[in-house]
């Protein structure tokens, strides 16, 4: 636990792929196949362009700055009060982000699953685990994912594959019928659930990655394979169980993999099919918290964020149990409260340093 | 060292006070397993009936005077009332995970269903793989307590038999509750749901001494569709109509398919090894047109009546006989279902909204009472591939 951490780019490419089919794997093709219907699929096609982009501005904000994260920037940019201000912003950013995420698991655990189980007490449990991986240390968490992608990866593949059999392309049907605007308000929410958020990511990336070659293909390369499974989750769903029949379930893809069935012989698999989605949402919400504890640190210039790992994880889970009174107002607040809000640290922030840099460089000049 | 140590004992109590996974367990003594759940109407609300299992007969080695199932009753103004009434009645829980069968009621099928469907997705218990059946001109709960042979457990022996008829009998259909609420939700389709009916008494049928007879008096049968409109039963298929249904739908797997010699003097069975169908819809002076097409591929499997059949003439004209009968019994199923029940079984309405999205929204409102004019034509073509492990017909001669 001495000395700088690293980690290598390859572990930052499963990281941004965890992270974004983290939640939005399970709540994506509920509310798409609500906004854009028969479309919904092409919602996030059209979300995976404009992610792109963005994810490449994201990069081109960290290749200006290679050794500043996230705190160093603001302060550097907008001064030491104004800098600790937006800091400050950022790290509640990142925690409700984190509070929402774990509620989510919590929530999903205790409506399909667990049924009698107290939802604080899954709270408290999940979020020991991810305490416990922050407090370790970013590598060690990149290792773990090292570790468990190609799980994630099995189990996604399993669900899909076998799935495919009782697709029915009817269902979509017919293409392109919906106005535009409904598919670019599904592109958005999409991209409010899986690609704003990426900003934290970069709270790790600028200076714990030393590799820089050929970075922005790589990235790009992940975080398409990333959306092109959510693309797969949200029309397999909406063939498989229709559309109408999607936008009624919480967790349609957990109604996926239950209706799940080979020959008789492999069915009623659904449990370990959802383990894939308790990994990716611990990769998640680690990185969310990892996000806001060091930023925190920095701020309160604490020689180690780790000694911060435990009261902040307290407040999350406490957070969590607040944050969401029902699911019918999380879903409300994801439709409308929480678009705005990740689009805020996803587009006008870096917009926000982008100009400030620019500005800067013209002072320097002249 | 004795941090670590401190640290290790208070990691391995915290783990195993907390992931022993105690916290709401049922052991399996504890659950009553419903294998089949019948809904049916009563004056202020539903009648819930549960199958369950009576675990100790059914992995019984001996045979004993007790049934390997129990059925209990309970009323309530909803659903979930009833069900939590059941624990007065039952001695365990009721498990609802492994339920194989949901049975509505006719008269319940007849008010509508779609209040009920809510409750069976809503709550968490229940999986999506059960089938869904109307009991045909009966109360659920009667149906639940007949004993049948063979299998056990009646609910799976339905289960079970709705499976294997539904590969191999045109007339049969598996309906899941996925499926169901689809097409009740959506535009232009209606659907529909396979009865279930008694043969024999059913006093006799809820006895042990039931299954204790060679043939079974009291048994069930599967083979007809109830056509509903909205969420409401309106009438049965009979098992024609049924057969054509599935032709014209592409359910059909493989069958068994009768014909008539030409001097109609015996007859001809093909078994169907594949069939499918295609619809399309053409537009004609703002009028719809549908075209069916059902394709129905299969071997001679049974002839009664002499025909040289190796001829490559004679498979031609039963092809040509064959594909005329059945286009017949189709185009006529078409004209019944327009008129006795005016309602869009075939989901000709969602086959306009998914092809012509354009033209479905000028004719959406309408399309109800539009369908029963509509024009279909359905054809179908059979084609022989093989005649079986013989050749011609044997020529036995007959006494007169």
């Amino acid at each position: 636990m001495h000395g700088k951490e690293e980690i290598n780019l390859r572990q930052f490419l499963l990281f941004l792929f965890l992270f974004v089919i983290g939640t939005s794997i399970l709540l994506s093709p509920s509310s798409l196949a609500n906004i854009a219907k028969e479309s919904a699929w092409l919602s996030v096609v059209v979300g995976m362009m404009i992610g792109v982009a963005i994810i490449l501005f994201y990069l081109l904000i960290s290749i200006w700055y290679p050794d500043h994260n996230i705190v160093d920037l603001n302060r550097l940019l907008f001064g030491k009060w104004v800098g600790t201000i937006f800091t400050l912003f950022f790290i509640v950013f990142a925690l409700v982000s984190a509070a929402t995420v774990l509620w989510t698991i919590g929530h999903f655990m205790v409506t399909q699953m667990l049924h009698e189980t107290p939802q604080p007490f899954i709270h408290i449990l999940f979020m020991f685990v991810v305490i416990y991986g922050v407090y370790l240390g970013i590598e060690t968490i990149a290792r773990t994912s090292e570790l468990l992608f190609p799980y994630v990866v099995l189990l996604l593949t399993i669900v899909f594959v076998f799935s495919i059999p009782s697709m029915n392309l009817n269902k979509i049907k017919p293409f392109f019928d919906i106005g535009a605007q409904d598919i670019v308000k599904g592109a958005w929410f999409d991209l409010s659930i899986s690609t704003f958020p990426l900003m934290v990511l970069f709270m790790v990336y600028p200076k714990l990655v030393q590799e820089k070659k050929s970075v922005g293909k790589k990235v790009t390369i992940a975080y398409i394979l990333a959306m092109l499974t959510i693309l797969a989750a949200t029309f397999i769903t909406t063939t498989v169980l229709g559309v109408e029949y999607t936008h009624h379930h919480i967790y349609p893809t957990y109604v996926l993999a239950k209706t799940l069935n080979i020959e008789g012989l492999i069915q009623r698999i659904e449990v370990i099919i959802a383990v894939s989605w308790i990994l990716t949402i611990f990769f998640k919400l680690s990185l969310y918290f990892y996000a806001a504890v060091t930023a925190l640190s920095q701020v309160l210039k604490v020689n180690s964020y780790r000694s911060l790992t435990f009261p902040l994880g307290i407040f999350v889970i406490v957070l969590s149990l607040i944050v969401y009174p029902s699911s019918i107002y999380a879903s409300e607040w994801n439709q409308t409260t929480w678009i705005y809000y990740s689009a805020t640290f996803g587009v006008l922030y870096p917009l926000l340093i982008a100009i400030a840099t620019l500005i800067r460089k013209l002072f320097k000049r002249s | 060292m004795k941090r670590r140590l401190l640290l290790l004992s208070f990691t391995l109590l915290f783990l195993l006070t907390s992931l022993t996974g105690c916290w709401s367990k049922r052991e399996l003594d504890e659950i009553a397993i419903a294998t089949g759940l019948g809904l049916d109407k009563t004056e202020n609300g539903y009648k819930f009936t549960v199958q369950i299992i009576n675990p100790a007969e059914v992995a019984a080695k001996t045979i004993s005077t007790r049934t390997a199932v129990t059925t209990y009753t309970s009323e309530g103004r909803s659903l979930f009332e009833a069900l939590r009434g059941l624990t007065d009645k039952a001695p365990r829980k009721v498990y609802l995970s492994h339920i194989r069968k949901v049975v509505f009621g006719e008269e319940l099928a007849r008010d509508g269903i779609s209040e009920t469907l809510d409750f069976l997705t809503r709550d968490h218990e229940f999986r999506t793989d059960f089938h869904i059946a109307v009991a045909k001109g009966m109360e659920a709960h009667d149906l639940l307590t007949i004993l049948t042979p063979m299998e056990k457990i009646p609910a799976n022996k339905m289960y079970f038999s709705m499976q294997t008829s539904s590969e191999y009998w045109a007339p049969s259909l598996i309906i899941k509750i996925q499926q169901l609420i689809s097409t009740i939700l959506e535009d232009g389709k209606e659907p529909v749901i396979s009865g279930v009916y008694n043969v024999g008494d059913i006093k006799r049928g809820s006895n042990l001494s039931n299954v204790e007879d060679v043939g079974a008096p009291t048994d069930v049968r599967v083979d007809s569709l109830g056509v509903f409109k909205g969420d409401q039963l309106i009438g049965w298929m009979d098992q024609l109509q049924s057969t054509s249904y599935n032709y014209i739908m592409g359910n059909v797997k493989n069958t068994a398919e009768y014909f008539e010699c030409k001097d109609k003097e015996g007859s001809i069975t093909l078994e169907v090894m594949e069939a499918s169908s295609n619809k399309t819809v053409t537009i004609k002076d703002g009028e719809p047109h549908f075209n069916v097409e059902v394709s129905v591929e299969g071997n001679i499997a049974d002839v009664e009546c002499q025909i040289d059949l190796m001829k490559l003439d004679t498979i031609k004209q039963l092809e040509k006989h064959f594909s005329e009968q059945l286009s017949i019994l189709f185009n006529d199923t078409v004209s019944d279902v327009q008129e006795d029940f005016k309602s869009d079984v075939f989901g000709f309405g969602d086959l306009i909204h998914r092809t012509k999205p354009k033209y479905w929204r000028t004719i959406k409102d309408g399309w109800e009472e539009q369908f029963p004019e509509v024009e279909v034509t359905v054809e179908a073509t059979v084609k022989i591939n093989r005649t079986g492990t013989i050749s011609n017909p044997y020529e036995f001669k007959k006494e007169e």
